[in-house]
Formats: structure tokens, C-alpha cells, sequence
């Protein structure tokens, strides 16, 4: 344990320098904000498993906010979900066929990020807001069943500083592009949104990349 | 003792040299071929490449370089000594220029080079030797253009140009030295001048001149008379190559026909020929000619094959090169692999005796199939409108037949071919049908043709020496096509699928049908979504109720989803309307009529009892 507190001293403390130093050279804070991310999503749906094999589907994200104050960010969220498995034959009552099923949940959010430091190297953040999730699903030489329902979803995580691994890097970033900052971040979410009484949301866990300009 | 010392440490400091000083390279063939399977297995000696330029820029002095069948295109530049650059095969082996500039540049050269056995097309220049004091140039193929000069001689005297073919160019030798060796060459349709030189080129021995605008030097006599200037030379007679007419270079044969003035009427400095020569024989003119030609035969065009029973005739073009001989025709039961035994006529590969007339051959008394064993039918699945089956392999099959119909008795197959699942479409959903599959079984042939020259004794071999690659590949069946019994019967009936989550299509569709039945892909639904297709959105006012019914429908479809308990009253409420789609989607006009006919019948009937019960003439 005590070699562990070591390491963990001797790894912050040239971070805390590198932080100083950026800390220094940086600008006013930014506007805007930019992330990509992706991961795994556990739908809500109670025999999922039974159809598409396995519990998760992946989950890709992108998504564009804009700093009401350095604490507040509205935005908008564009997230693609898709698995493939087995359709069902009602009157023989078992799988049959093959069926596509992708969702695109379009979310617009408010986020509230704890952060009190343009520095700040670990910066925790909630949010939610109103949920559009469109549907497709195709079943192979059958047809699709398009349409959208409505919903919410919340979401929250940690956002880890990346600018004071490399100030250099970040510095360049910023002249070269105007990024201020960027961040590697993980975060959960949970989704709900009803279309014919069934809940097409659920959980899932993202890891991605922040760019603030 | 001293001296000894000294003597033996010397010897040592000696020794030590010698091991550490590097050997130069020895010189290797440089191998360059697009199908990699063709490399030699000893890439020391022959190391090989896929890229002629590669190729060049590795070589070092006194290396070789050969290259496999195919088409190079580039501006390729040596400009060190290596020793030769040649082909496998003249007729296949292309040096193509892209359209522009040198196929080949021979630049500074100060060694012996020797460039044959290729055939250069499509380029400004052939060959542009510049500044190489020697270079020979033989049995090699100019089909470079119209525009374009064959070779081009620069500050490289000494140059020696024998048995090579010049067609259709603007210029056949461009040079500005007079001592080059034109030898044994055949120059047809040169469209400017055959030999253009602003100096006297003293060694121009057996050459043929046909359908050129100018010869070029006039000094060259034709006159055999002529002792001072006659030197072999012919003038304005066909060369008779086998074939110059096709558009596509490729397939330009340049081997001699018979009667050809070019046969054996060279000069005998160009060797023996290679193919049909006998000592003291003067050799053929042109690229196929003397000793340096290579003796595969051009390959066999146009191979058909028609199968009767367990016969196949095969049938082929004549390859019309004198030196042709005969065919040779090869069969198996696998693709490329020719080691059929079982024909009358013999063990492949069969010989066609009768020379080049012989274009048709008939392979007879080949084996035919025996019937394969019976597959068994394992399940089927349904999908919509289609069935999925599938069954066990049976042993002898190259095939498989599905039946079906909707009794017991098939009423009609399709071909599976060879795989053991498949997916029967076209079907009606929800009605049951009776299905079997049967293993089918023919023997089938490949089949190729090569040409074999006259060589005699010479030992053949397909693509390598005095035997042509093989045609390309033909198939022919024998014997009829045996079919298995019926397997076991199942039965089954499609179905339209779900999927789950079982989601309303709200982008189109009927939205109330859906909701009320629980999914989209009902037979109710799907019956109402037929009537809106055939009836409704083929006519304006269809058009204008579908419209409307966009609009409105999804809220009332939402209520409905809200509130289930009336869905039992909906559904109920739409039976009459789902039982007049099938009525007018599933019926035959026919039956339409009838029945529409059968109705006025009722209500006429019924309105004419009414009327007699009010006039008091019913009792």
C-alpha cells in the first residue's frame, strides 16, 4: 500500500508542475464543446437476449454543447445503437429469420460540470434531458418498421484533464486548432423512451474524447 | 626461427584478408512475373519479382533478367551492364510504353547486352538504345503504333538486329551509326521508312520489305543477279503471318503460314531454327526464325465442346503456323487438372494425328454418374413467403432438386444446386406445403487443346517448349443426369416474421390495423396494406383518403396503444374491412363477378319479396 501512495506521489507530481505551467500559457475558457464516444448499451427490453444472442449492443455518440457559463452546457447528442439477431414466427411460435434492429436516440441536454479550474484535473458532471429515439427494424426479405418515440435519458461521469500529460501538445492544440482543452472521459447513461408500451431505452457505459473550444 | 614466425604469422595476416575482403556478387536471373506462383524456388540464383522496375533497379552487373507471361507497361530504363533482358514467351511476353515514350531505354551500356523473346507494343519507341556500344536485339516482336518507331539507335554502333517482326510502324531502325547488323528481319507495313539512317549501313542481309512507303538505304538490291548488291533481301511479298487482323495486340500471331517467302530463306549466320531446323539449313526470317526462337506454338482459340451422351465433341480454330503439327486434347473430372483416363481415344492428354486441319475431336465411351444416395429432409423454417430447408449431403451428389406443392404430391422442383440449406421463396404465407429434395449426380469433363509443333523427337510440354499453353478451359457433361428418390416429406406454411422489440411502423403503413392486431406484419394488416397498394394509391381520390388518413391515423393509433382494452373492439369493428381486402386482393376477377353478381341476386330477390309482402301477393 505504501508503494502504492509513493508511486501515486512521484506520478502527480510532475502532472501538478506540467498543470502550473499550462496553467500559465493557457487563454480565456471556451465556448464550446465537442465529444465523440462509444461503448456498450444494455436495453431496457426483457428478452433481449433470447433474440439477438447476447446482453449489450454497441453504442456510438457524438455530440455539440454550447457554455451557457463555464458550469452549464446545452447541446445536442446524435447516438447510434445497433445489433442483429433472430426475428419470430407468431403462428409457429418460435425464431425464424434474420432482423437488423438500429436506433438512433437524438438527445438535447443540459450539463452541469463540477468544474471550478481551467486546470482541474478531474472534473465530474451530470446532465439529462429530452429524448427523440428513432427505430428501424428490417427483417430480411420481410421489410422494415420505421418510427420514433419519445423520452428522457440522464447521464453523468468523469472527465479526466489530457492537457497536463503533454502542456506542449496542448498549447499547440489550442494555437493551431483552438482547443482549449481535452478530455478523456467515462460516463454512464440511462434512456428512456416508450413507443407501443414498450421502453427502447436502458444502460449504457461510453468512454470517449471532449474537445473544448 | 624468427623466420618461421614471421612466415607463419603472414600467412595468418594473409588468411584473414582473404576472409574478410567481400566476394563480388555472382550474377543471377532476375525473375519478374505477375502470378507469384510462378517463382522459382531458388531465390538465390532467381530471385523474383512482381515489378519490372523493381527488378531493374536491383540488377547489378552481369545479371539477367527474364520475364514470365504478361504485360509490363512502363518507360523502363537500364542503364547498367546487365547481360540480357529477355521472355518466356515472345507471344505472351508484352513491353508496352502506356501509349508515350520508350517502352525500354538502353542508356550507356558499355557491356554486351542482348534484348528477345518480346514483344513490344503500344509506344512512341520500342527500343531507344543511346550511348551502348553494344547491343543485340533478336526474336523480338515491334508492334508499337502507326506514329511510333520500332528502335532507335543513338551514339550505339556495333548493334545487331536479327530475326525480329516489324508491324505496322512509322519507322522500323532509327540509327545515326553505320555499322549495325540488320539480319534475318521482317518489315511489313512500315508507314514512313523500314531503315531510316543519315549514314550507309553496310550489313543489311535477308530481310523482307512488304507494303512499306520507303525501304529506306539504296543501296539494298533485290535483283538476285545483282552480285554486287544482292544480298538475300526480298521485296513486296506477304510474310504470311498467321494473324495481324485482330484490334487487339494481344492476340496478334506472328508465326509464319505455309507458303511464307520468309521460310527458310534467312541468312545462316541467324543459327539453325530452333523449332524445325536441320543443320546447314538456312533459318526462317522474321521473330520466329534462327536459333535464338522460342518453340511454344500460339495458343488454341475459340474450344467448344457439345456433350451427347457419353461423348463430347469438341471443336476448335486451326491454328494456321507451318510449323504446327497437330493438337493435343486433355481431359479430368477437376478444373486444370487433366489426368483423365477413361475415354476410348486414350489417357489425356489425346493427340489429334491429322496436322492442322483438325480442328474437331470426339472424346467417346466416357464414364457417366450412378445415382447418389437419398438425402433426408431435417427441418424447415419459415420466413415470409419462402420456406428455409435444410437436409443431409448424400454421397455421389453434385446437385440438388427441391419439390414442393401443397399435397402430398410435389407439383413442382426448382434447382438448389450443390449446398445442403435452402430457401424456397415465392410461397403464399400461411399456406402449408408439402416439401422434398433429391441429390442429382453428372459426370462432368474439363477440357483444354494445345497446339504441337514438328519438332519430331522434341519433348513437349504445355507453355514450356514446342507445345502451346492450354486453351482456355471448357466443361462438358457425361452421360445423363442421375437423381436420387424422394427424400422424407415435411410440411410447413410461411409466415410474415416479427421483430422484438414488436414496434409500430409509423413512418407508413396502416397504423389503427397495427395497433388493434399487435404488429405490423399481421395477415390482417398486411392485407389492408395490399388493398391501400392495388386500390387505393392507383387513383386520385385512394390517394387523397391515404393522405388524410397519414394524418389522422397515428394519433388514434396512440390512443389505442394507451388504452388496450379496446383493441378487441377495433379488431372486431375491422373485420368487414379486412374481409373486402382479401376479397378484392385474393380473389380472381373471375370469382369477383360471380360474386358480386351472386349479391344483386340476393338483394333483388329480397326487394322483390318486400314489395310482393306490401302488395299483399306474399302470404
Amino acid at each position: 500500500m505504501k508503494k502504492l501512495i509513493l508511486f501515486l506521489l512521484f506520478a502527480v507530481i510532475p502532472l501538478l508542475a506540467h498543470a502550473q505551467e499550462a496553467e500559465e500559457s493557457a487563454p480565456a475558457s471556451p465556448s464550446w464543446s465537442f465529444e465523440m464516444k462509444g461503448g456498450y448499451f444494455t436495453p431496457a427490453l426483457p428478452n433481449w437476449e433470447q433474440y439477438y444472442g447476447k446482453r449489450d449492443m454497441p453504442e456510438y455518440s457524438m455530440s455539440l454543447a454550447y457554455k451557457i457559463i463555464r458550469q452549464l452546457d446545452v447541446g445536442i447528442e446524435g447516438e447510434y445503437l445497433t445489433s442483429h439477431g433472430s426475428a419470430y414466427a407468431p403462428l409457429h411460435g418460435t425464431l425464424a429469420g434474420s432482423v437488423t434492429y438500429d436506433v438512433y436516440p437524438v438527445n438535447v441536454f443540459l450539463l452541469f460540470r463540477g468544474v471550478m479550474s481551467e486546470q482541474q484535473w478531474i472534473v465530474p458532471y451530470v446532465g439529462g434531458g429530452y429524448t427523440k429515439m428513432f427505430y428501424d427494424e428490417t427483417i430480411e426479405n420481410q421489410g422494415s418498421v420505421k418510427g420514433s418515440a419519445n423520452g428522457y435519458h440522464f447521464r453523468g461521469g468523469l472527465q479526466f484533464l489530457l492537457d497536463a500529460l503533454d502542456p506542449e501538445a496542448a498549447n499547440d492544440m489550442y494555437t493551431d486548432n483552438g482547443v482549449f482543452h481535452t478530455y478523456l472521459f467515462v460516463e454512464a447513461e440511462y434512456i428512456h423512451a416508450v413507443a407501443a408500451s414498450t421502453n427502447l431505452g436502458g444502460t449504457g457505459y461510453m468512454a470517449g474524447l471532449l474537445f473544448e473550444f | 626461427m624468427p623466420t618461421k614466425c614471421a612466415t607463419l604469422l603472414l600467412s595468418l595476416v594473409f588468411l584473414f584478408l582473404v576472409a574478410i575482403v567481400p566476394k563480388p556478387a555472382a550474377a543471377v536471373t532476375r525473375v519478374v512475373t505477375t502470378n507469384t506462383a510462378l517463382c522459382p524456388s531458388d531465390a538465390v540464383n532467381f530471385p523474383c519479382y512482381t515489378s519490372l522496375t523493381v527488378a531493374i533497379t536491383n540488377a547489378l552487373s552481369g545479371d539477367a533478367i527474364e520475364l514470365f507471361p504478361g504485360t509490363y507497361t512502363g518507360n523502363f530504363i537500364i542503364n547498367q551492364n546487365i547481360t540480357s533482358i529477355y521472355g518466356n514467351e515472345t507471344a505472351t511476353t508484352f513491353i508496352s510504353g502506356g501509349g508515350s515514350g520508350a517502352a525500354l531505354t538502353i542508356e550507356s551500356v558499355t557491356g554486351n547486352i542482348t534484348i528477345k523473346n518480346l514483344s513490344f507494343v503500344n509506344a512512341a519507341t520500342g527500343i531507344l538504345a543511346q550511348s551502348s556500344p553494344s547491343v543485340t536485339i533478336t526474336n523480338n516482336v515491334f508492334d508499337v503504333g502507326p506514329s511510333s518507331t520500332a528502335i532507335q539507335l543513338t551514339s550505339s554502333p556495333n548493334a545487331v538486329i536479327n530475326n525480329n517482326s516489324f508491324y505496322q510502324s512509322s519507322n522500323g531502325i532509327v540509327s545515326d551509326s553505320p555499322t549495325v547488323n540488320i539480319v534475318n528481319d521482317i518489315f511489313s507495313t512500315q508507314l514512313a521508312t523500314a531503315i531510316s539512317s543519315n549514314v550507309a549501313i553496310t550489313e543489311i542481309l535477308n530481310n523482307l520489305f512488304f507494303n512499306c512507303n520507303s525501304i529506306g538505304p539504296t543501296t539494298i538490291s533485290f535483283d538476285p543477279s545483282d552480285t554486287v548488291n544482292y544480298k538475300g533481301n526480298l521485296e513486296s511479298e506477304d510474310p504470311l503471318f498467321v494473324n495481324v487482323a485482330s484490334a487487339d495486340v494481344t492476340q496478334r500471331d506472328f508465326h509464319l503460314q505455309a507458303g511464307s517467302p520468309c521460310i527458310n530463306t534467312g541468312n545462316t549466320s541467324g543459327g539453325t531454327n530452333s523449332v524445325d531446323g536441320t543443320p546447314g539449313t538456312p533459318p526462317d526470317m522474321g521473330v520466329y526464325g534462327g536459333s535464338g526462337a522460342d518453340t511454344i506454338p500460339f495458343q488454341v482459340q475459340g474450344v467448344s465442346a457439345v456433350t451427347a451422351g457419353t461423348t463430347i465433341d469438341l471443336s476448335w480454330t486451326a491454328n494456321n503456323a507451318y510449323t504446327v503439327a497437330g493438337y493435343r486434347v486433355y481431359y479430368g473430372s477437376s478444373s486444370r487438372v487433366y489426368d483423365g483416363t477413361g475415354a476410348t481415344e486414350g489417357p489425356s492428354p489425346v493427340t489429334v494425328p491429322t496436322g492442322t486441319a483438325a480442328t474437331t475431336f470426339t472424346l467417346s465411351g466416357l464414364s457417366s454418374a450412378v445415382t447418389p444416395s437419398t438425402p433426408t429432409l431435417l427441418s424447415t423454417a419459415p420466413v415470409n413467403g419462402g420456406l428455409v430447408l435444410t437436409w443431409t449431403a448424400a454421397s455421389g451428389a453434385t446437385g440438388y432438386n427441391v419439390y414442393y406443392g401443397l399435397t402430398s404430391t410435389p407439383t413442382a422442383s426448382v434447382s438448389a444446386g450443390p449446398v445442403t440449406s435452402y430457401t424456397l421463396s415465392g410461397l403464399v404465407n400461411d399456406q402449408t406445403y408439402y416439401v422434398y429434395v433429391t441429390a442429382v449426380s453428372q459426370s462432368i469433363f474439363y477440357l483444354a487443346v494445345t497446339a504441337i509443333d514438328n519438332a519430331g523427337s522434341a519433348s513437349y510440354s504445355p507453355g514450356v517448349a514446342h507445345e502451346s499453353d492450354y486453351s482456355a478451359e471448357v466443361t462438358g457433361g457425361s452421360g445423363a443426369v442421375m437423381e436420387s428418390p424422394l427424400s422424407n416429406a415435411l410440411h410447413d406454411f410461411p409466415e410474415a416474421l416479427v421483430a422484438y422489440p414488436n414496434l409500430p411502423d409509423t413512418s407508413s403503413g396502416c397504423f389503427i390495423a397495427t395497433a388493434a392486431y399487435g404488429y405490423y406484419s399481421a395477415p390482417q394488416v398486411q392485407a389492408l396494406r395490399n388493398f391501400r397498394d392495388r386500390f387505393l394509391l392507383t387513383n386520385e381520390f385512394g390517394n387523397a383518403f391515404v393522405s388524410w388518413y397519414y394524418a389522422n391515423g397515428p394519433a388514434a393509433a396512440a390512443w389505442l396503444n394507451e388504452h388496450p382494452q379496446y383493441k378487441p373492439l377495433v379488431r372486431a369493428a375491422l373485420l368487414p374491412a379486412i374481409g373486402m381486402a382479401l376479397f378484392m386482393t385474393q380473389t380472381s376477377r373471375a370469382l369477383k363477378i360471380v360474386l358480386i353478381m351472386f349479391l344483386l341476386c340476393i338483394i333483388i330477390y329480397t326487394l322483390y319479396r318486400q314489395r310482393l309482402s306490401r302488395s299483399g301477393g306474399l302470404r
